[in-house]
């Protein structure tokens, strides 16, 4: 096994209905992986098998060497993770919310708010981190999530919709941000709905469909399999591979 | 009307959902429980209370009889003034209102009625007493109808009144201030309405002239109906008042609650290291993040203080009275008894649902390398049960000074209520995380009313073995003790009898029952961490 993450058959049912189906993916160390698909394709249900949150029906995935379900702690400790709406305490300050995530990783005081510092300044919210997070905007809340999901270095970071929500600028910086850390050997797994991002940030791209991943490679690689041209953008592929024609649609209901 | 109809409706297809997936068999058998026990009930234990009911007597007075119940409506109200403030300004249908085109008159209606249900309860009495009444005088349908009427009128009076309470609040008061303090002043001005109910009642029962009209009205229909429009009309002015304030002042108070300045303390969670350090290195984090969340909602706090009122209340009068010696033996079963009771419903609150309050927020120590016992001793730790512990121990070293307890008599109270408390926390909490539902949409209710009902059942019962294991104590260690007097004279009622009987069975029984708590304990902390670690978020 060389991939940092790697899924062999994982599959989730949620009763009649399989959400994750015999999914087989992998991301190497230092990769950028985006993971696509529309509305309900199975990625968060993905991403939560992978963090631990919900148990595969079948099948099973590796992280950082550990089985998800053998290891489930060795895997926890090599995660980072960041929910689509990071759950927080309201009522604690952004620095008693990193020191408190920190602790559950065993880093002490002094570490958490050395690196708590660092994360908070790097994301613009130096100012707010002894402010209570119920004042915090979504925005916000979401950077905060990022720092904790940083906080204890991780050697695999899985996002789901990392930039939802974030002003210009503030996506700006976590896609560098992104860059910096696969540079330094973190891998970097996330889920997102915005094509233009998996576009500019992606080293490789996976689409989801169904719960079934259709399509899976670099562009050229994807550009390839849908037989486009080299000036097709993700979205063309996109719809072309999951057989969208969201645009035309939409237009039609419009003229309505 | 269609409008309030349209916004409620989502609520009926919610239940109807449930009662659909609800288990049938199960559904089966409480209807036929419900069926058979309220047969049984009514052949047993209502149809003849009923018949009295039915006589001149009963009608005047049943009639003060109302005092009561409209006390009962004013205490329930006042309480809840701080559900009415989150259903008012916290709820999560707000947003959708507010941004929807609908006029404020229907939200206002809308709010009115979510917020009637602080009535529910003393409406439901008052609806039993009459419904009684009307069986054993034989009414007619007219009053039953009425009787609606009036019940109605009721509860729209007194929301509307503590809504415009709270609206005005709101809007004068710091918000922030009102949303924590709020429910703490609404607690303690409903212990005062308690303590004034005596004289109030007292007062009412000397108005001949109200009593004799409310007694007739009982009877006639017309004046009934006299009745139920004067009410009706208070009720109408009431929400017309209600709804003038919410035009004035709502969006006011909304937006002041939003509004954010808080930020604590530096030194607060600075300086909180050092206390830290005995406890392991995974549970620190909970034990902090639970003690800060505690200390910034004290409203949470609440129920330990209120637990301590009634207890105040009763040993309030004995200061200064010169029977303090002759009543000793009393005090001390009465003490040791509410400490034991008492801290039950003081603990309730916030050990069953300390886990289920996360909610979606188990995300967090669930995907962190952290295991379920860590988050479960974290919780236990964290929790406000100390804070219980601490203030009985210090109403005990007061009580025991000021009544002059031997030193060995307050030991007896310290230690069984001790144990009461940190064997019943422990008890409390894994059932509570237990029976949890962390994707529950509202993590406050993420524990139902059965679950807390049962968990309260078992901290009763806990509570009454260690009752029965602190007399049966001293009746073996010291039978010479004047505590032992005021018991002695209930050894005709069995339990007690046999708490004094020679021989070791009691001893036994009780000694079997502790080690049966504990290894409920265990069993509960086992089941917790198993049902934790499958949990799927």
């Amino acid at each position: 096994m060389d991939g940092m993450i790697e899924t062999m058959g994982l599959t989730r049912r949620f009763g009649a209905v399989t959400a994750v189906s015999n999914l087989h993916l992998t991301v190497h160390p230092g990769e950028i992986y985006g993971f696509l698909g529309p509305n309900g394709a199975g990625k968060t249900t993905t991403i939560r098998m992978l963090v631990g949150l919900l148990r595969p029906s079948g099948g099973t995935a590796v992280i950082a060497g550990h089985d998800i379900q053998q290891k489930p702690l060795a895997v926890k400790r090599a995660v980072g993770y960041l929910a689509q709406s990071p759950p927080m305490y309201e009522r604690l300050t952004g620095r008693e919310f990193l020191r408190f995530v920190g602790g559950l990783y065993g880093l002490d005081d002094a570490i958490c708010d050395e690196r708590g510092a660092e994360l908070l300044a790097l994301l613009e919210l130096t100012e707010k981190a002894e402010q209570l997070i119920e004042g915090y905007s979504g925005g916000m809340r979401h950077k905060l999530g990022l720092c904790a999901a940083l906080l204890h270095r991780p050697q695999v970071l899985v996002l789901d919709e990392p930039l939802a929500g974030l002003d210009p600028y503030s996506a700006r910086r976590v896609k560098d941000l992104l860059h910096e850390l696969a540079g330094q050997g973190t891998t970097v797994f996330f889920s997102t709905h915005t094509l233009e991002i998996a576009e500019r940030v992606c080293d490789r791209v996976g689409i989801l469909q169904q719960g079934s991943l259709i399509a899976e490679g670099t562009m050229a690689e994807l550009r390839q399999m849908a037989q486009s041209t080299a000036e097709s953008t993700l979205e063309e592929l996109f719809l072309q591979l999951t057989g969208g024609t969201a645009v035309a649609d939409v237009a039609e209901m419009l003229d309505k | 009307m269609t409008m309030v109809w349209k916004i409620f409706r989502p609520q009926f297809w919610q239940l109807d959902r449930r009662v659909r997936s609800a288990n049938r068999l199960v559904m089966a058998v409480v209807v036929l429980l419900l069926g058979f026990g309220g047969q049984w009930a009514w052949d047993n234990l209502i149809r003849d209370k009923l018949s009295l009911l039915g006589s001149d007597t009963a009608v005047t007075l049943f009639a003060p009889m109302l005092a009561n119940v409209l006390m009962l409506f004013l205490f329930i109200g006042i309480i809840g003034m701080g559900d009415v403030m989150r259903l008012l300004y916290q709820s999560a249908d707000l947003e959708l209102l507010l941004v929807a085109p609908l006029p404020l008159r229907t939200i206002f209606v809308v709010k009115l009625a979510q917020c009637s249900r602080v009535t529910l309860l003393p409406a439901i009495v008052l609806a039993l007493l009459l419904a009684a009444f009307g069986v054993a005088q034989g009414m007619g349908a007219a009053f039953y109808g009425l009787a609606l009427l009036l019940l109605l009128a009721g509860m729209v009076l007194v929301t509307a009144v503590i809504m415009s309470i709270v609206l005005a609040l709101a809007r004068l008061i710091p918000a922030r201030r009102v949303n924590v303090w709020l429910p703490i002043a609404a607690s303690l001005l409903a212990v005062l309405v308690v303590w004034g109910q005596q004289w109030l009642t007292n007062w009412f029962v000397r108005q001949e002239v109200l009593l004799r009209w409310l007694a007739d009205a009982l009877r006639d229909v017309a004046q009934l109906m006299q009745l139920t429009l004067a009410l009706a009309g208070a009720a109408v002015l009431a929400a017309g008042g209600a709804y003038l304030i919410f035009a004035r002042a709502f969006y006011d108070g909304w937006s002041h609650l939003r509004e954010v300045t808080a930020r604590p303390r530096q030194a607060a969670s600075r300086q909180m290291g050092w206390w830290l350090r005995p406890f392991p290195l995974q549970v620190r984090p909970f034990v902090r993040s639970e003690w800060l969340l505690l200390r910034r909602d004290p409203s949470r706090l609440i129920n330990l203080a209120l637990a301590m009122l009634p207890v105040l209340m009763m040993f309030l009068p004995l200061l200064g009275s010169s029977r303090v010696a002759e009543l000793r033996p009393l005090i001390f079963w009465l003490l040791l008894a509410m400490g034991l009771f008492i801290s039950v419903t003081s603990l309730s609150a916030e050990t069953i649902p300390a886990v289920g309050r996360d909610g979606g927020r188990a995300a967090l120590w669930r995907a962190a390398p952290i295991s379920v016992r860590a988050v479960l001793a974290g919780k236990f730790w964290g929790n406000a049960w100390p804070l219980a512990w601490l203030l009985w121990m210090l109403f005990f070293a007061l009580a025991g000074w000021y009544f002059g307890f031997a030193g060995w008599q307050v030991a007896v109270l310290v230690t069984a209520v001790s144990w009461q408390i940190i064997i019943g926390a422990a008890l409390l909490l894994p059932f509570g995380a237990l029976t949890a539902d962390l994707q529950a949409e509202d993590s406050a209710k993420s524990v139902s009313g059965l679950s807390s009902l049962l968990a309260l059942t078992l901290h009763g019962l806990f509570a009454l073995l260690n009752l029965g294991t602190a007399v049966c104590l001293l009746v073996h260690w010291r039978p010479e003790s004047e505590l032992l007097l005021p018991l002695q004279a209930l050894t005709g009622f069995s339990p007690v009898g046999w708490l004094f009987a020679e021989g070791s069975t009691a001893v036994m029984v009780l000694a079997g029952g502790q080690l049966v708590a504990l290894g409920l304990v265990a069993l509960f902390w086992r089941a917790a961490e198993r049902k934790l670690e499958n949990n799927e978020l």
